[in-house]
């Protein structure tokens, strides 16, 4: 569905120098899987998904997307940013309805669309409040019910619980899990918290210091549904600590 | 009321006090000769002199209705060409130097070839208010669209809006109560353009009144029609706070949610 062809962006300096964000990386990812990105802060992730949102252009190499290759943003391809990217002059239903009001859907479409991500996404009490008076855990929510209720093909998440307090961000993780496993989407999901991508991910590629290169991927086996309980088995904790050994060396 | 705002009113008040007992005790002792200064008591007594005769609230109304159109004209003209020169570079060099450049020279310069050009009729004055805003707010709107965050942008774009929607729907929106802002403060120039054009070659208005009680040494009155003016143009900013609350209440508490 997606792939990605040795691809490197570098960002000029004001002061003339060059930035490597990425260095040729290619991966491929299939229709409905679940890829997590996993890397140090800082590390180039955040660029790898807004090539592919087509938000950034590569400097080089290529990012096909169904047989087309990407070359500007698309509705196609949501994305779902870290926080504060909900619109804040628009109420929680008309967020969710943003991007169907741009495609001229009618009025009870629109209507019945958001009712469902409303309540998908437990925000139906809040549907008239405006984002800036919600908890940072339900504005995330916001921009991913905005961002399913636009139904693109691909889901790209970059770090969308990584401002929120412990407690919030596992239940948001798990709230993500139950979701993916109900409407089967292809996410690829950005973090540097590598225990939200194993318990997330079917895969998670690990990438080295900027500029990001790939370093190991990693196929993740445990069953579905997901639930909070598993980060602490045994077998989790493992294959934590593998991951985590890869990561120092 | 919370605290804070109870603070506020009450510390604005004492500045107003303030004020008009250094006023005050400055006449009454006859520091200051009541014909250059005139006391507190006789102001009140001219304003209300003013108001009785019958003619002043004729000349208030006159004045009000010229900066209302001037303003007008000035808002349409400049809120739009603001937006363009603060979203498209090829505008912005277009038009933000010359715009500086007539900007800085001041505007009662201009006033002797707009009465060579317009006449001394309501064209010219209203000409004169609204070069006085148009000017200024264009600089003013074209700060105030720059300032949607980036991700917000993005989030748009991803979601399907093409250029002209990110414009309409995403940039105006955001950017409505910092320009609804920026209209506030042009306010003040639409005043300083009124009673400049009222003060030169004009028959009527607030600025003609002054310039008459000038003329036949009524400084209560000039002073009185003052006061009326700074009155007028504390309540239209008043108004114009209490009209940004009803329209933008999710502007309230921005600050705290766009916090990068």
């Amino acid at each position: 569905m997606l792939e990605i062809k040795n691809i490197s962006k570098n960002f000029l300096q004001p002061d003339g120098s060059i930035i490597e964000a990425v260095a040729d990386i290619s991966l491929n990812v299939k229709r409905d899987d679940f890829v997590a990105i996993v890397g140090p802060s800082g590390c180039g992730k955040t660029t790898i998904l807004k090539l592919i949102a087509g938000l950034e252009r590569p400097t080089d190499g290529q990012l096909i997307f169904e047989d087309k290759e990407i070359i500007s943003a698309s509705q196609e391809r949501g994305i779902v940013f870290q926080h504060f990217s909900s619109f804040p002059w628009l109420s929680v239903s008309e967020n969710i309805a943003f991007g169907l009001r741009l495609k001229n859907f009618s009025e009870q479409k629109v209507k019945q669309i958001v009712s469902h991500y409303l309540k998908i996404t437990d925000l139906e009490k809040f549907k008239n409040t405006y984002p800036a008076n919600i908890s940072g855990g339900m504005q995330q929510r916001v921009a991913i019910a905005r961002t399913l209720a636009n139904d693109p093909k691909i889901l790209l998440m970059d770090e969308p619980f990584g401002s929120l307090d412990m407690q919030t961000r596992s239940r948001m993780q798990e709230f993500l899990a139950t979701l993916w496993e109900q409407n089967h989407k292809t996410v690829v999901f950005v973090t540097h918290d590598i225990e939200e991508a194993i318990f997330l991910a079917d895969k998670v590629i690990l990438l080295r210091q900027r500029p990001a290169k790939i370093k190991k991927e990693y196929n993740i086996k445990f069953e579905r549904p997901r639930l909070h309980e598993l980060k602490f088995s045994e077998e989790f904790f493992n294959l934590k600590r593998v991951i985590l050994k890869d990561l120092e060396f | 009321m919370s605290r804070n705002k109870y603070e506020y009113i009450i510390l604005a008040f004492l500045s107003f006090l303030a004020v008009l007992v250094i006023w005050w005790v400055a006449t009454a002792l006859g520091l200051i000769k009541p014909f250059f200064l005139s006391s507190p008591p006789e102001v009140v007594k001219a304003i209300y002199q003013l108001f009785e005769s019958g003619n002043f609230i004729k000349d208030v109304g006159i004045s009000l209705s010229r900066i209302l159109v001037g303003f007008i004209v000035a808002v349409l003209l400049g809120v739009p060409i603001g937006i363009l020169v603060g979203l498209n570079r090829r505008a912005e060099a277009l038009i933000e130097p010359i715009v500086d450049f007539v900007r800085y020279t001041p505007i009662p310069a201009f006033i002797p070839l707009f009465i060579l050009w317009f006449g001394i009729g309501e064209l010219e004055k209203i000409i004169v208010i609204a070069a006085s805003v148009f000017f200024q707010l264009v600089l003013m709107v074209a700060n105030s669209v720059s300032f949607t965050p980036r991700q917000i942008l993005e989030s748009a774009e991803t979601l399907g809006a093409n250029r002209w929607q990110i414009v309409s729907k995403v940039i105006f929106p955001f950017s409505k109560p910092r320009i609804f802002d920026d209209l506030r403060v042009s306010m003040g120039w639409a005043w300083s353009g009124l009673i400049l054009a009222e003060i030169v070659g004009s028959t009527s208005g607030i600025g003609f009144v002054i310039i008459q009680s000038q003329r036949l040494l009524q400084t209560a009155n000039v002073i009185g029609a003052i006061v009326v003016i700074g009155l007028l143009g504390l309540f239209s900013d008043i108004g114009f706070k209490w009209i940004y609350k009803k329209l933008f209440p999710w502007a309230l508490k921005l600050d705290h949610y766009v916090r990068n």
